[in-house]
């Protein structure tokens, strides 16, 4: 098993595991540990293909991913009271069945897009992929809105990977932009969360729900 | 290189009222607003002549005519926004201070969607189309009571990771490009991976049109990921509202026509045409209810923007030159009815005092210019003759026939009359019902002029389309690099 293929399989099982923590603090190490070790796989990208740009973009990387992020969310995360999820909408245990399962499907749906990843060494797209499901799953599961960042930037993680696996990563421009997207959206999503926490004194989204469309009140008209 | 000019004009305003004193805000931005317009103009009868390429910045027919229109509705929300922002800090919603943050944020948005339109590197659009829902989502979130706060956490949520969906799809087709033999920045371009064709991996191409056109659809508003538009639409400023119906929602439409084009070359065009169909219709379908039994005036035009952006989809799916010319001569159109029918609707919850229909009745009499303006932009936008939007829907439909699309052509009239039941239904009652103690009251004439001329381009639009416009819109369906 090639190098990145064993720091990727490491990612895999770190995203799986995160999907149970609840502690908010406990889960934003564990993204960045993620981050960190997807800067690991850049690395041994660039040693491998030696081009100048995969070292810049996994320098970009690892300043937005593994040192901005982590501490803006720290920083939201200070404000709040209530720093755990309390209730999530399925016991752990299906969760990380689901988990599972997804990340099986992951693997058979990589199958046809094998041959245009010439780069990959068989595991890196397929992980990409069940990465992209576990930050789905995480927003879908996970309550706290500081959770639904932390699976969002887990679904971006997912796909730097497969970008790296498809075509040694985006030319560097490219990169830069969607690293400043990424940074920016992340700092935007905290100061809402904390904006949310002011006047809902809550960060449950569950409780983001007085947007709706309802019936008239004064129905005389139908 | 009016292009860099063009991306250089916003950046200089926002600059410029960072720092002015407060009195010069509002005309400083307009005079902002006017020069992007003028820009745009220049930029769009160039690129309509002859496409400008100096890679990455390549503006053909098709962008530049939307440059222009993004570049107009942006002008309409400026001007607007004058009066808007000064009423809103008279009845104490926002402070003075806040007003140049509105500018800022509000030019930025406009930056951003030209920023879509002027590239041919799909990376690049991606980040632009990323960063209008980073900007717009300041704006929706803009008044910071809980309703907004709500509005806006859903919008950047669902609108993020709907796009990061279509980033996926970038990277399999710049992955299939490489295949191809396409190098660095030439894989990302759609122009290349167009002109690539049949050598690229059909089922590589379709993957990536699918993930393409849920993450950038969702932007659109398509149905079933369309829950965040009326929330955003109803609780954003309104020269905001007026922009992301409009135009945002086009520019989104746009990076999905421009991946279409390399489903097509590919060999893929009949799925991805299918995949529109389905889509747009499905849109209109899920609209509808909400547009026959609607409470919040604002939330109504919102829903009448889903409907609409199915319509220019199921235009795209169809295809062709007939139905390609009414959905873009239907995506202009449709950004100025839009524009007015924010900016009247505005006036009257603003005298009202509330968004709920019930509650607005008789707007005609309270406030003659505006109501009427809003009854004849909502008439004019279902579609009655002698709008313009009523040849664009004939065109579309007309091609719709042509093409051999007899169902999803007569689903979509279906919806359309349905529709503009409803919309004839709310606005007939709250502008010329018997209201009840509505004070009548004074109409700026900065603010009839705003409604009334754009009113009049609608439905002039419909006796007689100005040639020049009409050769710029058959230029840009040319150039959609569709097959026509």
């Amino acid at each position: 098993m090639a190098l990145g293929d064993r720091i990727a399989a490491a990612i895999l099982v770190i995203a799986i595991c995160s999907l149970l923590i609840r502690d908010l603090a406990t889960g934003i190490v564990s993204l960045t540990v993620q981050s960190a070790l997807l800067v690991a796989i850049g690395v041994a990208a660039a040693l491998h293909g030696g081009a100048w740009h995969a070292w810049m973009a996994a320098a970009i990387t690892f300043a937005v991913k593994v040192v901005v992020i982590p501490l803006v969310l720290r920083a939201a995360l200070g404000r709040v009271r209530l720093k755990r999820e309390v209730h999530g909408v399925m016991p752990d245990r299906y969760l990380l069945v689901l988990a599972i399962g997804l990340a099986v499907i992951a693997y058979r749906a990589a199958g046809p897009l094998a041959p245009a990843a010439p780069t990959a060494t068989g595991h890196q797209l397929p992980i990409a992929i069940s990465l992209m499901l576990m930050g789905l799953l995480t927003m879908v599961a996970r309550r706290k809105v500081i959770s639904q960042v932390i699976g969002l930037v887990t679904l971006e993680n997912g796909i730097y990977l497969a970008a790296l696996a498809l075509s040694d990563g985006l030319p560097l421009g490219i990169e830069l932009a969607v690293a400043f997207d990424v940074l920016v959206g992340a700092i935007l999503m905290a100061i809402l969360a904390g904006q949310i926490h002011q006047s809902f004194e809550t960060i449950d989204a569950d409780r983001l729900s007085a947007l709706r469309d309802r019936s008239p009140r004064n129905s005389r008209w139908l | 290189m009016a292009v860099a000019a063009l991306l250089l004009v916003p950046l200089l305003t926002m600059l410029l009222v960072r720092f002015l004193p407060a009195r010069m805000l509002g005309g400083t931005q307009l005079g902002g607003a006017t020069l992007t317009l003028l820009l745009a103009l220049a930029t769009a009868i160039a690129a309509i002549d002859a496409p400008i390429d100096h890679s990455p910045l390549y503006v053909d027919a098709l962008s530049g005519l939307l440059l222009a229109v993004v570049a107009l509705v942006g002008w309409l929300g400026a001007a607007y926004a004058i009066g808007y922002t000064q009423h809103d800090v008279a009845a104490r919603r926002i402070t003075a201070g806040q007003v140049r943050w509105f500018y800022i944020w509000y030019h930025l948005f406009v930056l951003t969607m030209l920023a879509v339109l002027v590239t041919d590197n799909l990376g690049l659009m991606w980040a632009a189309i990323e960063a209008t829902t980073l900007a717009s989502a300041i704006l929706v979130g803009f008044y910071r009571t809980r309703e907004a706060l709500e509005a806006a956490w859903k919008y950047l949520i669902l609108c993020t990771v709907g796009i990061s969906f279509a980033l996926f799809g970038v990277l399999l087709l710049s992955a299939a490009g490489i295949q191809a033999g396409l190098l660095g920045d030439a894989a990302l371009s759609w122009r290349e991976l167009r002109a690539a064709g049949a050598a690229l991996d059909p089922q590589m191409v379709r993957l990536a049109f699918l993930f393409i056109l849920v993450g950038f659809g969702t932007k659109v508003g398509f149905a079933p990921l369309h829950t965040w538009l009326p929330d955003a639409h109803s609780q954003a400023p309104t020269p905001v509202s007026a922009v992301l119906s409009g135009v945002l929602l086009p520019c989104a439409i746009y990076g999905i026509v421009r991946a279409q084009g390399i489903a097509a070359a590919a060999g893929s065009g009949g799925l991805a045409s299918a995949l529109l169909i389905g889509a747009g219709l499905l849109s209109i379908l899920i609209a509808i209810p909400f547009i026959l039994v609607q409470h919040d005036l604002k939330r109504l035009l919102a829903y009448s923007s889903i409907e609409h952006m199915g319509i220019i989809a199921v235009a795209v799916g169809i295809g062709g030159p007939v139905a390609l010319y009414g959905g873009l001569l239907h995506l202009i159109l449709h950004a100025i009815g839009k524009a007015v029918l924010f900016i009247s609707a505005g006036a009257i919850v603003e005298r009202f005092g509330t968004r709920e229909l019930t509650r607005i009745v008789g707007a005609a009499r309270a406030m003659p210019l505006t109501g009427m303006a809003l009854l004849i932009a909502g008439l004019a936008l279902t579609g009655i003759p002698p709008s313009g939007l009523f040849v664009s829907k004939f065109t579309i439909v007309a091609g719709g026939f042509r093409g051999g699309y007899a169902l999803a052509t007569g689903l979509l009239v279906a919806g359309i009359a349905l529709a503009a039941v409803g919309i004839t239904f709310h606005f007939g009652r709250a502008v010329l019902g018997e209201g009840r103690g509505v004070r009548t009251g004074r109409e700026s004439h900065g603010q009839r002029l705003l409604v009334g001329v754009p009113l009049l381009a609608l439905i002039v639009a419909g006796l007689w389309l100005p040639p020049p416009l009409a050769e710029a819109i058959e230029r840009a369906v040319r150039d959609s690099g569709l097959p026509l």
